[in-house]
């Protein structure tokens, strides 16, 4: 075993981040860790690169344990990580860079540099030989060496961090998420790089929310989920895993877990309702209409040419796991992100082009991902807050806020509570409830069920359905498939940012190859 | 404009009748050195005039009581200074950004109304009279300690402290991940920074028949002005301080056409450069200025996602 660890614990005030997990790396494999959006992994490696406090358990790497150690003496015993969201060295050169990643290892010149300049010049020229056979082994051309980090292409940027990473020496190498915003090409570029970086020896753990990617590299999988492991074994076992299944698609409330997509049903199921999922369901109506939308950061593409529509009274929902290109599309309809090709028009509105305000203003309103409300203001205040742009006058607005709570009676309850106080899924309540007070004809919601508990869930959604029921339109963006789908009208099934199947909410709550789109396999 | 007309065509007698402004310009080239270590390493520090009240006082004190040679006198304030610079970074260096930028704020006024503006041995406010200055006899002093800290700190941004420096500066996080042990680092380049300005600030003092205790000396403003040398001449490159300190040092002679406007002229060629060059005068992308993106006719930059 290179890594062990066991019992590891990590709280936040009251939130079990890591909660109990052990793990074992076997020396020279590929070790994959998945699970759901806020199920631990990012924290777990935090805990054992020594970023956050270890609370309890211990961790080993082959022969030194690792618990309570600071961060650089980690790095320098060998792990070596990257990062999600790249943090290289932006101002250095991609050379420099890499060179940086030798700290550890490198002998301090200090007073050479100060004295006789050549010293050490011929250590330093091995040095630079090295990082370029480093940016060479990572795929990267000679011609990048002296280029700023920030001005490569995004996946080079991610192979100059593997890069950084492999110059420490590495005995184990994280990597978080390593694929994440790539193209296909990109991806499989990347997949080749870590199969060979592991054909010379080198032990990965890899987290990484492409199941593609991971169930193919991968020899091991352990799955996260709320903060403990639910999971461990061959790619194959996992993703055939019943808690498996439920941690990443949700349960659909009363319904149990066998009547979720693949579990019950065999391959054959898929040929026939794929085959009904057809754009016939398409309204001929819409109050939304999307049209082979592209939406780019820069280099990364995170929607590519989605169609969909959405006509007036219903719930449509957009499904699909984490990184799918989802909240970028809510995003790009609230104005926030301008599209790169392609249209959305909310009735006669190019919202494309109009402002955020005017969107708004004309009925189309955002809950965003995470809430987003003023903790520190009280329920009320956050309420008043929101209806501060409309300038409606005190008492409609009074008015407004009262047809609210009534709607939210816990709200009303804790109307003095500073909102930061409530539950998580009082503060999903009181994110929706801001919503409301725009008038929303189009409510757009952004994972509403995201961290809540599963009761709560529960009573978030039983809201939405009575909004509905208002007759507001309702856009819902859903990482937990089956609750989603349990009171859509119409979804649409989205992988790396392509709609890959659509149809009624029942069609898809059986179709098998909605549990390929978040699992793989 | 007659200041550049006699550097242009008689620099012998511009020497001798700028010899203080000449050895005031080196002085605060130092002082800018020690403001480009703090600022490399990432810490927002503005603690070098405390550092260099510390530097002048205790070189002065000795030289009117122990009578000391001044070089002696200048070797223990620097010794002091370090001492007190690792007293000081060890709490305050766990701060960032902004809040170190308050905290050091603290330790000057602490030190300032605190210490000097108290204590009977360091005159109470009134501050010292020193008979052994030597207004003239500093420049070449001055000058060559200038060359020899820049080079030095210039040697060591290029080593294996500087790369940590940098790691440390541009993302703390991945430079922990590199094994960088960021708190030792810090301190290093804190402390560098207290020898340095308390060393400009003994050799300060050396010229001048009176240690003034005000604000402008020792205080907030001088701490403003210090980091203005930086933000002007850029923070990229050792020579930026430097040519930051040397401009505005000049800044009067510059102006000296203006009259009562000089201020407000000053304070339109600053604006000016942080506008028009954000990176500091020495800095990347040679002599090329930046158009902000409301001034007529420049593209509108991209929207920036989320």
């Amino acid at each position: 075993m290179l890594l062990r660890l066991v019992d590891v614990q990590r709280h936040f005030g009251g939130v079990h981040a890591v909660d109990g997990v052990s793990l074992e790396v076997e020396d020279g494999s590929i070790q994959g860790l998945i699970g759901p959006n806020g199920a631990g992994k990012t924290t777990l490696v935090n805990v054992l690169t020594g970023y956050t406090r270890i609370q309890g358990g211990r961790a080993w790497l082959g022969a030194d344990e690792l618990t309570g150690l600071p961060a650089h003496r980690i790095a320098a015993l060998g792990i070596a990580r990257t990062f999600q969201n790249i943090r290289l060295f932006k101002d250095l050169s991609a050379l420099d860079n890499v060179l940086l990643g030798m700290h550890s290892r490198r002998r301090d010149d200090t007073l050479a540099q100060l004295g006789t300049l050549a010293v050490f010049r011929g250590e330093e020229k091995e040095r630079i030989a090295e990082a370029r056979r480093l940016l060479e082994t990572v795929g990267l051309p000679p011609t990048v060496a002296e280029r700023k980090a920030d001005t490569l292409p995004y996946g080079d940027q991610r192979r100059l961090e593997v890069a950084r990473a492999l110059a420490l020496r590495p005995r184990l190498l994280i990597l978080d998420e390593p694929a994440a915003g790539m193209n296909p090409s990109e991806k499989h570029g990347m997949r080749e790089l870590i199969e060979r970086l592991n054909a010379d020896g080198l032990t990965i753990l890899l987290i990484d929310h492409d199941m593609q990617l991971v169930m193919g590299v991968c020899g091991r999988v352990a799955v996260l989920n709320f903060g403990k492991k639910i999971a461990d074994g061959t790619p194959h076992e996992v993703s055939t895993d019943a808690a498996v299944i439920k941690a990443y698609l949700g349960t659909g409330g009363e319904r149990e877990v066998h009547t979720a997509p693949g579990a019950a049903l065999d391959d054959r199921g898929v040929e026939q309702v794929s085959g009904s999922a057809k754009p016939s369901l398409e309204p001929a109506e819409a109050i939304l209409d999307v049209d082979d939308l592209t939406v780019a950061y820069g280099a990364v593409v995170a929607v590519r040419g989605v169609t969909f529509r959405v006509a007036a009274g219903e719930i449509v929902a957009l499904i699909g796991a984490n990184g799918a290109g989802k909240s970028t599309i809510l995003n790009t309809l609230s104005g926030l992100i301008r599209p790169r090709s392609g249209s959305a028009r909310f009735d006669t509105l190019d919202l494309g082009e109009a402002k955020p305000s005017e969107i708004v203003r004309r009925g189309l309103v955002q809950v965003p991902e995470g809430r987003e409300i003023f903790a520190r203001q009280t329920v009320m205040e956050n309420l008043e807050l929101a209806t501060w742009a409309r300038r409606d006058g005190a008492a409609a607005t009074r008015k407004r806020i009262d047809e609210v709570l009534e709607r939210f009676p816990i709200l009303g309850e804790r109307r003095h509570l500073s909102a930061g106080t409530l539950s998580g899924g009082e503060q999903q309540m009181l994110a929706i409830a801001r919503g409301l007070l725009a008038r929303p004809r189009l409510l757009l919601l952004d994972e509403p069920s995201l961290g809540l508990a599963p009761q709560m869930v529960d009573e978030v959604f039983r809201a939405i359905e009575e909004i509905h029921k208002d007759g507001t339109t309702i856009l819902l963006v859903e990482q937990n498939a089956l609750r989603a789908l349990a009171v859509a009208d119409r979804a649409y099934v989205i992988e790396t940012g392509k709609i890959l199947l659509s149809g009624s909410g029942n069609e898809l709550l059986h179709n098998p190859a909605v549990r390929r789109a978040y699992l793989g396999g | 404009m007659d200041f550049f007309f006699q550097l242009a065509n008689d620099p012998i007698g511009f020497w001798s009748s700028h010899t203080l402004l000449i050895s005031q310009i080196g002085i605060n080239g130092i002082v800018a050195t020690s403001m480009f270590l703090v600022l490399y390493s990432g810490q927002l520090s503005l603690a070098a005039p405390a550092f260099m009240a510390i530097g002048a006082y205790t070189a002065v004190l000795m030289e009117l009581r122990l009578r000391t040679p001044f070089v002696l006198d200048v070797a223990v304030a620097v010794v002091l200074a370090g001492v007190i610079g690792v007293l000081v970074g060890l709490p305050v260096l766990r701060l960032r950004g902004v809040f170190l930028a308050i905290a050091t704020i603290g330790f000057v006024e602490a030190v300032r109304l605190g210490v000097i503006l108290n204590l009977p041995i360091t005159g109470e406010g009134l501050g010292l009279q020193n008979p052994h200055a030597d207004p003239l006899g500093g420049v070449p002093i001055i000058l060559v300690s200038l060359v020899v800290v820049v080079f030095v700190v210039w040697r060591l941004t290029k080593g294996r402290l500087g790369g940590a420096w940098s790691a440390i500066r541009q993302d703390e996080i991945a430079a922990l991940s590199q094994g960088i042990h960021i708190a030792r680092y810090k301190m290093i380049a804190f402390v560098l920074s207290a020898v340095i300005a308390a060393y400009a600030g003994a050799l300060e003092a050396h010229l001048n028949f009176f240690v003034d205790p005000g604000d402008s000396q020792y205080g907030v403003t001088r701490a403003v002005q210090i980091l203005t040398f930086a933000v002007l001449g850029g923070s990229g490159f050792v020579l930026g301080p430097v040519v930051g300190a040397l401009i505005i040092t000049l800044l009067p002679y510059i102006f000296e056409g203006a009259g009562d406007y000089i201020n407000i002229l000053s304070g339109v060629f600053l604006i000016a450069v942080i506008v028009f060059r954000p990176q500091g005068i020495v800095g990347r992308g040679g002599l090329a200025i930046v158009r902000p993106g409301w001034w007529p006719g420049s593209k509108a930059s991209a929207p920036s996602p989320g």
